[in-house]
């Protein structure tokens, strides 16, 4: 299962890699790192279809997660692949903009690792 | 030659006393349709040629006449109410009084006329009355008073524009005459006949020429004295005058008892004192009588006698100590009245200046109230505009203060977020550790020294990234406390890179959180070797936090209206600013500043903003933070739609 996470945070990358270590290690989920939505959409376009979950932040400097996610749900329909939007932000606008634009889910920081977990293994 | 001109004289003596009714029945028709003119002439120069007339007219030759005018002049007066005319009516009635030798009544009728004619303000008609006033002083032989009213009548004429009015020059001459001053005599009597020229009729004439004739008689010029004699007998015979008659025999008596010529000097005596005797004007008696009296003393005493008689009932009438007593009280009291005119002048001169004093003052202390009132004002105002200021100040520090708040509250939200960053980071790094751990213990149960190993490395580096995130978190409450504090005043060595790196990002997350369409990118170029510099470092902050701001507010308002392509960006760059400190660039790709207003920005309360976004202090803040508190530069560059650049420069002494 190949994952993208995508976070201007560079921290979250070795935070994942602990997190998900066993998973790692026994080769369950495969995770890829974008720092911002633009790295993120370069990475989509030269593996096209090996994402089969992202995981976004919203707040992020230049790109923000919902235009990107904006840009996948529009780009990418045949399959279109899982968005789970991450944020500090929990607030309604941000929830309801998220949905609207097509968001799989919808998850606060700090991010519950066991709970994603049991939701990455539901998909 | 004596015989002949004798002879001459009695030959024109004898025709003396013939119709002499009709005459004065000539002057008395002239005087009145002198009289019907003047009550109809409504013009005061006229009005007074024309009382004037009545003397030219020969009128005084005739006193019963004149107390006749007298009395239509003053009924006319109470008639039409007319001053006027009732001085000249007393003036009139003076003259008659006077020529049958009542002084008494005269010179009090004078002086009421005098007082009247100077109420009207008619100079001339003043100039005449006073002329008239002299005769009783000159017939009384008070020779120097006579002098002072002609002189004094003479000034008036002269006032009035009327020097040909030769009245009182003529009657000087006359009281020069009788008091020897032959010379002074001669003088005025010769100014008269030069100036009277063209009036030949005129009845005074007579009294011209025989005074004239009476000073040659002084003088021994013979001829003259015939010829002046010869002139006065005429005209005195033309207007048939017992006076002037009278008066001109006197002065042919008076010229032959000069000359020794004793009888013929009596038989002038006599026909003078014949002509008007036991008529109304038998005053004119006394001198003639008086001189018979002493001729016959010696010749006849019968008619030495007679003469003393006549003489002494005219002296009795004229010269009594109770009608002496009587000129005197009235010429005293007419003094009294000029006195007390002129008291009254000076009483009204004394008031005028006071008037003028106390009007003066008046205006000075109405100046000086105004002045007062003025300063009372500027008083108030000055305590009105020093509270004003006050408030002014007060208000200034409040609002300084609200947008210290204000820019705070804008950040918190900011804030919030990168704390809430670093939290998580050692939140979600202490659980792995906790998960590692426990781990590692199994590692070392199934003594698997390779996998604790590694577990040990990652607990090392975990470690590593809590305390890291856990100073992140502590600069940034730090940073927030610094940015809400009052001003220490104390300049301490800072790292500017750190500075604009945290607050570029404050102000980042504090756009973010409060707008939550907002998006930019920005970047930091800084110069990794820049020296720490003495600042305030919380002023400093603030300045750089307002300036990201705006520069973020400004590609966040333009990218709502440019098209996809525009890609919002604010950069933030340090540098050395030549060898004598920093220089901190904060640029955006925003709309730019309109060149119109850019000089204006770093005025106060200067903004574009829409109105409770922005308090406009920011940047006049920013301005007196780097220029004074720093001794630094901020200057802005714009180009319009393509961005906007404010550079700070701070050198390193900046005490």
């Amino acid at each position: 299962m190949n994952i993208l996470v995508v976070d201007d945070e560079k921290d979250v990358k070795t935070l994942f890699e602990q997190r998900f270590r066993k998973e790692i290690r026994d080769h369950e989920i495969d995770f890829a790192f974008a720092f911002s939505g633009e790295e993120a959409l370069d990475y989509l376009n030269q593996h096209l279809h090996q994402a089969v979950l992202i995981l976004s932040d919203i707040n992020m400097p230049g790109m923000s997660g919902l235009e990107l996610l904006d840009r996948i749900k529009k780009k990418y329909d045949t399959p279109p692949p899982i968005v789970m939007m991450l944020t500090a932000y929990g607030d309604a606008d941000n929830f309801n903009m998220a949905k609207s634009l097509g968001a799989d889910d919808f998850l606060t920081k700090p991010v519950d690792f066991t709970n994603l977990k049991e939701k990455i293994k539901n998909f | 030659m004596k015989k002949r001109l004798l002879s001459f004289l009695i030959c024109i003596g004898c025709i003396q006393g013939l119709g002499q009714s009709k005459s004065s029945v000539q002057v008395a028709a002239q005087c009145d349709s002198i009289l019907r003119l003047l009550l109809s002439e409504k013009d005061a120069i006229k009005k007074a040629d024309l009382n004037l007339a009545f003397y030219s007219a020969s009128i005084d030759g005739f006193p019963l006449q004149l107390i006749s005018l007298s009395q239509k002049l003053l009924d006319a007066s109470k008639k039409n109410n007319d001053r006027f005319l009732e001085s000249a009516g007393l003036s009139a009635a003076a003259q008659g009084y006077r020529l049958t030798g009542n002084y008494v009544k005269a010179l009090e009728y004078h002086s009421n006329a005098v007082a009247l004619a100077e109420a009207t303000g008619n100079k001339v008609l003043t100039g005449f009355a006073i002329n008239q006033l002299g005769h009783i002083y000159k017939d009384r032989y008070q020779n120097e008073k006579a002098l002072s009213v002609y002189k004094e009548s003479q000034q008036y004429f002269k006032a009035a524009g009327r020097e040909d009015i030769w009245y009182p020059e003529m009657n000087q001459g006359v009281v020069f005459y009788n008091m020897g001053n032959y010379d002074s005599a001669l003088y005025y009597t010769t100014k008269v006949i030069n100036n009277i020229g063209k009036v030949q009729n005129n009845s005074n004439l007579a009294v011209i020429y025989s005074t004239l004739g009476g000073l040659y008689s002084q003088k021994g010029n013979i001829d003259s004295v015939k010829k002046y004699f010869n002139l006065a007998l005429d005209h005195a015979n033309k207007v048939k005058s017992a006076r002037y008659l009278s008066t001109t025999y006197w002065a042919i008596a008076e010229h032959f008892k000069q000359n020794k010529q004793f009888d013929s000097s009596a038989s002038y005596f006599k026909k003078a004192v014949d002509i008007v005797a036991g008529s109304e004007m038998n005053n004119l008696v006394l001198n003639p009588a008086k001189e018979l009296t002493s001729y016959y003393q010696n010749i006849n005493a019968d008619s030495a006698v007679k003469y003393w008689k006549v003489y002494s009932a005219a002296n009795d009438s004229v010269n009594s100590i109770r009608i002496n007593q009587q000129i005197q009280m009235l010429t005293f009291e007419d003094e009294q009245r000029k006195k007390d005119i002129e008291h009254a002048k000076t009483a009204y001169q004394n008031k005028l200046r006071t008037g003028i004093l106390i009007g003066g003052l008046s205006a000075i202390l109405l100046i000086a109230l105004l002045l007062y009132r003025n300063n009372l004002q500027k008083q108030t105002t000055n305590k009105a505009l020093q509270k004003t200021l006050a408030d002014l100040k007060s208000t200034q520090a409040q609002l300084i203060q609200s947008e210290k708040m204000a820019s705070l509250g804008e950040l918190t939200a900011g804030i919030a977020h990168e704390i809430q960053n670093p939290l998580n980071f050692v939140n979600n790094f202490s659980e792995i550790n906790k998960e590692l751990l426990q781990e590692l213990n199994e590692a070392i149960i199934n003594a698997d020294t390779e996998e604790a190993k590694s577990l040990i490395t990652d607990l090392i580096n975990n470690e590593q990234k809590i305390n890291q995130h856990g100073k992140r978190a502590d600069s940034i409450v730090k940073g927030m406390l610094q940015h809400s504090r009052k001003s220490t005043g104390q300049k301490v060595p800072v790292d500017i890179n750190a500075v604009c790196d945290e607050c570029l990002r404050l102000s980042y997350h504090g756009m973010r959180a409060k707008d939550k369409s907002f998006n930019a990118t920005f970047e930091t170029h800084f110069y990794e070797a820049l020296p720490k510099i003495n600042i305030l470092q919380q002023e400093i902050g603030r300045v750089i936090i307002n300036l990201c701001s705006n520069a973020f507010y400004e590609v966040n308002k333009k990218r709502k209206t440019a098209g996809n392509n525009y890609q919002p960006m604010v950069s933030i760059t340090t540098s050395l600013w030549g060898n004598q400190g920093i220089e901190i660039k904060i640029h955006d790709n925003g709309l730019g500043i309109p060149q119109s207003i850019i000089d204006k920005i770093f005025q106060p309360f200067f903004t574009t903003k829409p109105t409770g976004e922005g308090t406009g202090l920011g940047l006049s803040m920013s301005y007196d933070i780097i220029t004074k508190s720093h001794n630094g530069k901020l200057q802005v560059t714009s180009q319009e739609n393509t961005g906007t650049s404010f550079t700070i420069n701070l050198p390193f002494q900046n005490a």
